[in-house]
């Protein structure tokens, strides 16, 4: 872990500006930023600048730890729009995971923490789901997989357990487009879902397992689903492992590839779509990538892209991510919701993000809202259109 | 009663106010309202924090208040830079950022009515929509509150036109320090329909808690004069030799009634911080600069527009000054309004202390030289950025030290005080009243007098925001 001090130090450029609180700049594009502060009773405790005060007085040996206190920092999905707004640059949610690693070293916060880092020691999931229900939804084609190839697929545990119907169009662009591909039929969690929640040692482990499991196949190219699972092997991965042998790419981007060098058609889709699309906080904000989603959305004849405001570096976060769900499903939800009836309001069919994690928590917050709205994720709509 | 059974009772009542979920007394909420943004001064925890949803609740919070005689603080969005927001003597902190609705866009007396809460960001974006505009945004616009800024008489581009916030208030609801509530200006009547004039039924009583820093009661409700949306900017860069063409040009613009919205002087330190900082990301071109640059935005009409441009450019060549072509600097002063002030602030890694005051126009080089002459002799780094408001030169000049460097700290503060008397000498006023100008405001005895009467007669409990800037 980082040195106590060098966290302090960094954590003292907060100025306490409040920025981070509710900030709307139409000119700029930018219209809200803590999806909690917002959804919740709204004290200061509930946004970034409140959070890093209790952070310094915890750090500072000035405020008792104890699962209370340390809940405010987890309170937080490490969506990151606040460190985006924030004028002095700080990088709050990275802040934040160091901060929270701190507070899991010395206290468990929930029982729900243990019961997940138990669940992916002996599941490989944190779903608390055995390890051979993974890949129910592939079937027969499961043992059909290569043991080697260029390209793999790691498919992770939301979209696995949680939202199969987006592995299985991945499976049918992939095949479609006859990438020489295989998935890790031992697949094991990525461990993001640890690097978040303050679990660092046991992120390293899963990690380990994960790289080997890749290198096993000789791949060069690793595409993910989850926006989760591509931050922590594109950018968590080389951060804890040092480098490590494969390019990572989400299948956004992957697919924008094979749209691009013309290596998949697409039909028209038989009745015309008005979508908009939610960029997931992992993949946009945490990887810079904004472009290439759109970019495949607009390949498809048919399909009308409108955007909603904010969006890109701005975008409001759908509320599951940074252990907020595990935590506090409600809030989670809540968060989801907000955005849901925002969408509703702009006249669209769809919702399109390009996470399951994203997609698990909007159709929960639809469910919750009773509204006609479809989510889907990129690959969904493109495996509707392949030729 | 012991304290702590104090307010224990207290926090038991407030709740069926407000609702259990909007009080807390638990010592992480506690600490986060301890400070604000004032980060050259010290914290102080509160006893209890409340966040109300209406007037009524906040007049019952008052009355309470006044029964068990503990101080109430009422806070914004804690963006105040002068210890403004802070629990002094303890207390119970009001947050009004849940009150935070535009209730009357009224498009027929061209006014808007907001409650307390709201920030500047909102409510353009709300009256931009209408393709209307407040044409004041503090640079804080993001986080700060519209009753905040009234509570402080703050400013910020679009001032040199159309000065203080508190120019452009034509009304107020307040919850005075014994809990009534009060409607100034025009809506005092209740058959007004909105507000449309604020000095209604004898003397200005929208004025007297226009900076008052929440000492005389709180704002629940602000109304302001709304304007159509400027069609048309031109932004220019002029340089000039000596500072006394600086400021007599600023003086010809309001000489000549010309739009201008935002008028800046820079020279040496502050210049080249800025361009250091944010020359890049506005990109500013690398030029040889002359000692003194004054980087202006001009907006509104069209026609009005290109006429007063014509102008400015005499009125600068008869004397002395040259066009920098230089766009890019006011450009991005002005299309980054909302944050450009935070940048500069906080992309350095420094603390600072600010000393917010207003220099007649024609005095600029004299605040100035006192802001450097104080920064040399105590060897600490500031600067003097400002900015036109009106008649006034609004300087909020920054002394800087190192965070948790005690030292440093203790010798920003020696020379803070030292710099406050030395610019009353030369003419200049707080632009924001604190403690740290009590000592030279009490020189002024009558005046000093006549505030603290005012005072104890408003709110004889002394419970709202004691300490403030009246000493108790
Ligand atoms: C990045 C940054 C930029 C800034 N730029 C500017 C600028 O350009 N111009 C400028 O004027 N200021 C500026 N400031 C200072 C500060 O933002 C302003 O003073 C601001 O208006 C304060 O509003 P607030 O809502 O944050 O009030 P707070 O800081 O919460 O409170 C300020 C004072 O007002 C009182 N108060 C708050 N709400 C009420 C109410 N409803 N009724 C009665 N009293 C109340 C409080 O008790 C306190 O005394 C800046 C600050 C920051 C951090
Ligand atoms: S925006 Fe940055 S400096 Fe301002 S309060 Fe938030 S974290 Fe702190
Ligand atoms: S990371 Fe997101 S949820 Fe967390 S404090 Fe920042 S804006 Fe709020």
């Amino acid at each position: 872990m980082e040195e106590v001090e060098e966290i302090i130090s960094e954590l003292l450029m907060c100025r306490r500006c409040g920025l981070c609180r509710d900030p709307v700049d139409i000119e700029h594009g930018i219209d809200g930023a803590c999806p909690v502060w917002k959804n919740s009773t709204g004290f200061e405790t509930d946004f970034a600048r409140g959070k890093i005060q209790i952070a310094l007085a915890l750090l500072q040996g000035k405020l008792e730890l104890s699962p209370e206190v340390a809940k405010n920092l987890y309170r937080c999905t490490l969506c990151n729009n606040c460190g985006t707004i924030c004028p002095a640059e700080l990088e709050v949610s990275q802040l934040f995971e160091k901060v929270r690693e701190f507070v899991s070293s010395k206290i468990l916060v929930s029982e729900k923490h243990a019961a997940i880092v138990e669940s992916i020691e002996k599941y490989g999931n944190p779903y608390l789901t055995p390890s051979d229900k993974r890949f129910e939804w592939l079937g027969e084609e499961l043992s059909k997989m290569p043991t080697e190839a260029e390209t793999v697929y790691f498919v992770g545990c939301t979209t696995s357990l949680r939202t199969p119907e987006i592995g299985k169009a991945t499976m049918k662009i992939l095949s479609s487009a006859n990438v020489d591909f295989t998935i890790l039929k031992d697949e094991w969690c990525c461990g993001s879902i640890l690097l978040r929640i303050g679990f660092r040692e046991k992120a390293v482990e899963t990690a380990e397992k994960v790289v080997k499991a890749i290198e096993n196949t000789g791949a060069k190219t690793v595409i993910t689903s989850c926006a989760g699972c591509f931050r922590a092997l594109k950018y968590d991965y080389p951060e804890i492992l040092g480098d490590t042998s494969f390019e990572v790419l989400h299948t956004t981007q992957f697919l924008d590839k094979l749209l691009k060098e013309g290596k998949i058609e697409l039909n028209t889709l038989p009745e015309h779509m008005k979508v908009t699309y939610h960029d997931p906080c992992h993949l946009g904000r945490h990887g810079l990538v904004y472009e290439e989603p759109r970019d495949v959305l607009k390949q498809i004849s048919n399909l009308e892209l409108v955007e909603m405001t904010p969006n890109r570096q701005f975008s409001l976060c759908c509320g599951a991510g940074g252990g907020l769900k595990l935590l506090e499903g409600e809030l989670a939800v809540k968060i989801g919701s907000e955005k849901i009836k925002k969408v509703s309001g702009m006249k669209v069919d769809a919702l399109v993000s390009a996470c399951p994690f994203c997609k698990y928590n909007f159709v929960e917050a639809i469910n919750k809202e009773k509204t006609n709205l479809k989510v889907y994720d990129v690959v969904e709509l493109v495996a509707k259109t392949i030729k | 009663m012991s304290k702590d059974m104090k307010i224990k009772e207290i926090a038991k009542r407030i709740k069926d106010i407000v609702g259990e979920e909007y009080v807390s007394d638990s010592i992480d909420v506690l600490l986060t309202y301890s400070v604000t943004a004032s980060t050259g001064f010290d914290s102080y925890m509160p006893d209890l924090v409340v966040r109300p949803r209406t007037t009524e609740e906040v007049a019952e919070i008052v009355k309470l208040a006044n029964e068990y005689k503990v101080p109430i603080i009422p806070r914004g969005g804690g963006t105040g830079l002068q210890a403004e927001a802070l629990a002094r003597r303890g207390g119970i902190i009001i947050d009004l950022t849940r009150m935070n609705e535009v209730l009357d866009l009224n498009e027929e007396n061209l006014s808007v009515t907001v409650e307390a809460g709201i920030t500047f960001g909102k409510l353009d974006k709300i009256l931009m929509e209408k393709g209307l505009w407040f044409p004041i945004y503090p640079e804080s616009s993001l986080s700060a509150t519209v009753a905040g800024n009234v509570a402080v008489n703050g400013a910020g581009p679009g001032s040199a036109l159309y000065g203080c916030t508190g120019e452009q208030v034509l009304g107020l609801k307040v919850v005075l320090p014994t809990g009534e509530i009060i409607t100034t200006g025009s809506m005092a009547n209740p058959n007004s329909p909105g507000h449309y004039l604020r000095y209604a039924f004898g003397p200005d009583l929208t004025g007297l808690f226009i900076g008052s820093l929440g000492a005389f009661g709180i704002i629940t409700e602000v109304a302001l004069k709304i304007y159509k949306r400027p069609e048309e900017f031109k932004y220019v860069t002029y340089g000039f030799e000596e500072a006394k063409g600086a400021m007599e040009f600023l003086r010809q613009l309001l000489l000549h009634n010309i739009s201008v919205l935002h008028a800046c002087i820079y020279e040496g330190d502050i210049l080249a911080f800025f361009i250091d900082f944010l020359g890049e990301e506005y990109g500013i071109p690398q030029i040889e600069w002359p000692p003194y640059v004054v980087s202006l935005t001009i907006g509104g009409r069209k026609d009005i527009v290109e006429h007063d441009y014509e102008l400015m450019e005499s009125i600068v060549a008869r004397i002395g000054g040259r066009n920098l072509d230089v766009p890019q600097f006011p450009k991005g002063e002005w299309t980054d309004r909302m944050r450009v002030y935070a940048k500069a602030s906080y992309m350095h890694p420094y603390y600072w202390r600010i000393l917010y005051h207003h220099a007649p126009i024609m005095r600029w080089d004299k605040a100035a030289k006192a802001i450097r002459e104080v920064l040399d002799k105590h060897g600490l780094m500031g600067h003097t950025s400002g900015l036109m408001s009106g008649r006034s030169y609004n300087f909020y000049p920054h002394l800087y030290f190192e965070v948790e460097d005690e030292e440093a700290f203790e010798k920003v503060k020696e020379a803070h005080a030292e710099l406050a008397s030395k610019l009353l000498e030369i003419g200049c006023v707080p632009f924001k009243l604190a403690p740290y100008w009590v000592g030279e405001l009490k020189k002024l005895k009558e005046y000093y007098g006549f505030l603290r009467r005012i005072k104890q007669f408003l709110d004889p409990n002394n419970i709202m925001n004691p300490g403030v800037f009246l000493e108790d």
